[in-house]
């Protein structure tokens, strides 16, 4: 199967997500709470928290739906993209598109914290839209106000770089 | 054990076809906004239009869709002033960041550097807000209402 890098077929992926995320709540009891099929915050921290529970002893809250096994979906993307990379020539060691590497381990730790606060990725705020969540639909347009405010920061900086 | 197991098929279902279209939530608004892009953006719309149908349609057919549609309900305000900061403080960060979460573990499997950097910092991060944001946050809620 070769993916052609067209705008169709991104939006098509996008729908084959929500219709997977979908099928999975009705179908595969994956729930409560609503729209949790796919969750790029919520199902990492519930897998961590379900390993910890387990090795620990911890009592970190674990969703209802992963209570007895954990949540597989990183695992499963983690085994997808390694494929398609792999298939494509693509799986190498590479140094990634943030150039300092402390500040690439301080991202990921604010945004987990970040997202967790919220409880969702910004996946899986677009189906809770989806789903017809008001608060999810706050929460997509305050997404967007923060790339909006991290983009005119991008630009203030580099005006204040261009020399007069 | 079948809602484990789902997760896993769709994890690697999305994981493959994330990797090929390069999809990304964040960069998807993030060109939209700067260069009128609108490449990755269909994606994000796509979610919303493929959560939208595929919800209705399992609704009317009797899949287990409690509560739908929500519409606009939110336990508390302090709940709800935490949420948005929390988003935009993403939305943020991930702009620097290059990615939303769900690109970031499609780069670390990639073999992409700073991409597995930030999941070490990603996971951290959970250790600690299960341990010591979650204690302030119940504090900060109880105090706001």
């Amino acid at each position: 199967m070769k993916l052609k890098l067209n705008t169709y077929r991104v939006f098509m992926i996008g729908i084959i997500m929500g219709l997977s995320a979908a099928v999975i709540q009705a179908y595969f009891q994956v729930q409560p709470p609503e729209a949790y099929g796919i969750s790029f915050i919520g199902h990492p921290n519930d897998l961590f928290a379900w390993i910890t529970n387990r090795l620990a002893g911890t009592e970190w809250p674990v969703r209802e739906a992963f209570l007895v096994y954990p949540a597989l979906t990183v695992v499963g993307v983690l085994i997808g993209s390694a494929a398609a990379a792999s298939r494509n020539g693509q799986l190498k060691l590479q140094p990634g598109p943030v150039r300092k590497k402390f500040l690439a381990v301080i991202f990921g730790f604010l945004i987990a914290n970040l997202g967790l606060l919220w409880g969702s990725c910004p996946i899986r705020t677009g189906l809770l839209v989806g789903y017809g969540s008001g608060m999810a639909v706050i929460a997509l347009l305050s997404i967007a106000a923060g790339v909006l405010l991290a983009i005119l920061l991008v630009r203030i900086r580099a005006r204040k770089g261009v020399p007069k | 054990m079948t809602a484990a197991l789902a997760t896993l098929a769709v994890g690697v279902l999305i994981g493959y076809l994330g990797q090929r279209s390069k999809f990304c939530t964040i960069s998807g608004i993030r060109d939209f906004i700067m260069l009128k892009d609108s490449y990755r953006f269909k994606g994000l719309i796509g979610i919303i239009a493929g959560g939208a149908i595929g919800y209705t349609a399992f609704w009317l057919i009797g899949g287990d869709i409690p509560g739908f549609p929500i519409g606009f309900n939110f336990d508390s305000t302090g709940l709800l002033i935490v949420g948005i900061l929390g988003s935009v403080g993403m939305g943020f960060f991930s702009v620097f960041a290059e990615g939303c979460p769900f690109r970031q573990h499609v780069m670390a499997a990639e073999g992409k550097g700073s991409a597995l950097l930030f999941l070490l910092g990603f996971y951290l991060g959970i250790v600690y807000f299960n341990i010591v944001t979650i204690q302030w946050l119940e504090l900060l809620l109880r105090s706001v209402g």
